[in-house]
């Protein structure tokens, strides 16, 4: 009985001591354009992330898929990243790159380009929005040179919202019954509220259908006219509306705040300086967020001589819906990026500040100044133990 | 007899017959041998008597043990450090080492049965302390800070994480012959048992370059499954301890770009002990 209780001790023993557990870490490459110049980001609060660089462009959507673009369309390569906008289609991972001539389409595999539908319209005076469902629709100016059914000429514009097919790439228009004259022309900024497509030129309109012209509502303002005739960048929570004098682009900011309840007819405004309760700042160089009913903007941050090689970054400017005074936040340089003069672009989500600077993108933490290298981030978590 | 030959084709087979593991392989081979002569003596008593904090004396058996040089324990995985090139990045393991230089242990045996006068299983509970050396490191002596685990800058630091550890642990084991019991009188046993050891390493932080234990936490403690076999001459002991579950990390080595491996949550140590009392 002892012999047989030992030896099965003795061969428990050593098959124990013979389980050796196999493991392999393998190498795996990652994209060098995150270490490149950056030319655009944007970037989102469930963590989707669309980048341009000089050595390429690189998404990744909130569901964790990434991809590297290696092939362009022709035109993508002159995009002016300065001016163009970016839409985020959440609901079918899409991010659309927009500009004057074409906008494009990155959906995880490849970057499509559409033409845009320039025909006819006011090149000068048009924008872009998303609906819910994710259709791409443009808005601008058209005119009726000559009215077939008065038989005269036609001085008013109007309104139209094209909407992209993305099947037959192609455009469907249809022509509002929102007119304006030639001398009222404006950027049609534009976004949606509540189901419903809200212009937000002054005067401002509400379309519940945009496939059926007679369903807008006008709503006249007055008051800011002197300032802008179009909030750009609107962000609508409830019946207010909020957002900036003009679209900030290449060398120019946007100096006021633009702010009103849509139901009533006053537009109100406030500087930028003001609301930032900094007089020395400039205006907003780039709207960073708006959700909720919070509006965040960057404001750059300028050295002595006018320079943008100051000792920091630049600030982020928080308002609130309602309120004439927002937050200000330093970002403070360290490590690489010392200076404002390095970012090239920015944008933030989730407390998280994406710098784009020359060397590369870089994610500043709001919470403790720390700024790291975004390649970091792209380190294999699944590699760990 | 035919037992031992068996064995060592087994073990041949899977090739698990390293220099490291040569020492228990003899302890087994002995304790096969010695397992022969053991029936006899037993036959005589066959008697089972359960642990008593009544016979607390005849229960319990103390040692003291030592070691120098051949005591050197190595954590599971505890961080991946990443060589980065060319955009390509290399993962390598990164594990906590302790050599223990010179160890000491106290150790209570607690008998929890015994069958006759020759054979007993017993609950051992080991307590060392080390003067050792303690380094969280990669295969290559990258000796690597917690600030660059991540960090795909190469870096190093020239000094040890710190020194001195500590272990406890649970054995199970089935002891023959000497030791086995109270009354046992014979000149040789044997011994062999698993359990598992709890490790803590280092005990102190090296000052020297500002470490901070917080800064490795998860890093510090771990506990490993082990295996143990001990030779009883009258009152000395000589124990070895192995780890059972060890793990073998394959990977490519971002510097010479060469296909490496390392065996992580390994534990080897000799140690001679002694009894006190009887």
């Amino acid at each position: 009985m002892n012999r047989i209780i030992a030896v099965t001790c003795i061969i428990g023993l050593i098959s124990i001591t013979s389980c050796v557990r196999k493991k392999e870490l393998s190498p795996y490459s990652l994209p060098s354009l995150v270490k490149a110049e950056t030319e655009f980001i944007e970037s989102n609060d469930d963590g989707s992330l669309f980048l341009v660089s000089r050595d390429g462009a690189y998404s990744k959507f909130s569901d964790g898929s990434e991809k590297v673009y290696e092939t362009f369309p022709v035109s993508f390569f002159y995009v002016d990243w300065k001016s163009a906008q970016v839409l985020y289609d959440s609901t079918n991972n899409r991010f659309w790159v927009t500009t004057s001539q074409w906008v494009y389409e990155a959906n995880g595999s490849e970057i499509v380009a559409y033409a845009a539908d320039n025909v006819g319209r006011v090149s000068s005076h048009f924008s872009y929005v998303l609906s819910p469902e994710g259709d791409l629709m443009q808005l601008f100016y058209y005119r009726d040179y000559w009215d077939p059914n008065s038989g005269t000429a036609d001085s008013e514009y109007y309104i139209e919202i094209s909407t992209l097919d993305r099947g037959s790439n192609s455009w469907s228009g249809v022509e509002t019954d929102l007119t304006v004259s030639s001398s009222y022309l404006t950027t049609p900024h534009a976004v949606y509220s509540n189901g419903k497509l809200f212009i937000a030129t002054i005067p401002t309109y509400t379309v519940s259908n945009v496939h059926d012209a007679s369903t807008h509502q006008l709503y006249p303002k007055s008051g800011a006219s002197a300032i802008s005739r179009s909030i750009a960048s609107p962000l609508v929570s409830g019946d207010e509306v909020f957002g900036l004098n003009q679209l900030p682009s290449d060398g120019q900011t946007a100096g006021f705040f633009v702010f009103s309840n849509i139901l009533e007819n006053q537009v109100d405004h406030v500087s930028v300086a003001s609301a930032a309760g900094n007089n020395s700042l400039g205006g907003v160089s780039k709207v960073l967020d708006k959700s909720g009913e919070e509006y965040v903007g960057y404001l750059q941050s300028f050295g002595e001589d006018g320079s943008l090689n100051s000792s920091t970054l630049g600030y982020i400017l928080t308002m609130k819906i309602g309120q004439t005074s927002g937050t200000l936040k330093a970002l403070q340089g360290s490590g690489d990026i010392t200076n404002s003069g390095q970012i090239t672009t920015l944008d933030v989500a989730d407390n998280v500040v994406y710098l784009g600077t020359f060397k590369g993108l870089y994610i500043y933490n709001l919470e403790t100044d720390e700024i790291t290298s975004y390649f970091n981030n792209l380190l294999n978590p699944n590699e760990d133990f | 007899m035919k037992l031992l030959p068996t064995l060592i084709t087994y073990l041949t087979q899977m090739r698990i017959f390293k220099s490291t593991q040569i020492g228990a392989w003899l302890l087994l081979a002995a304790f096969v041998f010695a397992f022969s002569n053991v029936e006899a003596q037993s036959e005589s008593d066959k008697k089972v008597h359960f642990f008593s904090f009544s016979h607390l004396k005849s229960s319990l058996r103390h040692e003291l043990g030592f070691s120098m040089g051949a005591h050197v324990v190595k954590s599971p995985q505890v961080a991946t450090y990443r060589v980065i090139s060319n955009n390509w990045v290399y993962p390598e393991p990164v594990f906590n080492r302790a050599i223990g230089i010179f160890s000491m242990s106290y150790e209570p045996k607690f008998r929890l049965i015994e069958v006759g006068s020759a054979l007993s299983l017993s609950l051992d509970l080991p307590l060392t302390a080390s003067l050792s050396t303690v380094d969280v490191r990669t295969k290559d002596a990258f000796q690597v800070d917690a600030a660059t685990l991540t960090d795909p800058v190469i870096s190093q630091r020239s000094a040890a994480l710190g020194w001195g550890h500590v272990e406890g642990g649970g054995i199970l084991s089935i002891n023959l012959l000497q030791g086995s019991t109270y009354e046992n009188t014979a000149g040789i046993g044997l011994s062999a048992g698993l359990g598992a050891i709890f490790v803590y390493a280092p005990l102190v932080m090296n000052p020297g370059y500002g470490f901070l234990r917080s800064d490795y936490a998860g890093m510090t403690n771990w506990v490993t499954p082990v295996g143990r076999f001990g030779l009883h001459f009258r009152g000395v002991v000589l124990h070895y301890t192995i780890g059972v579950l060890p793990t073998k990390i394959s990977y490519q080595s971002g510097n010479s770009l060469l296909s490496r491996s390392t065996y992580v949550n390994t534990y080897n140590k000799f140690t001679l002990a002694f009894r006190l009392g009887r």
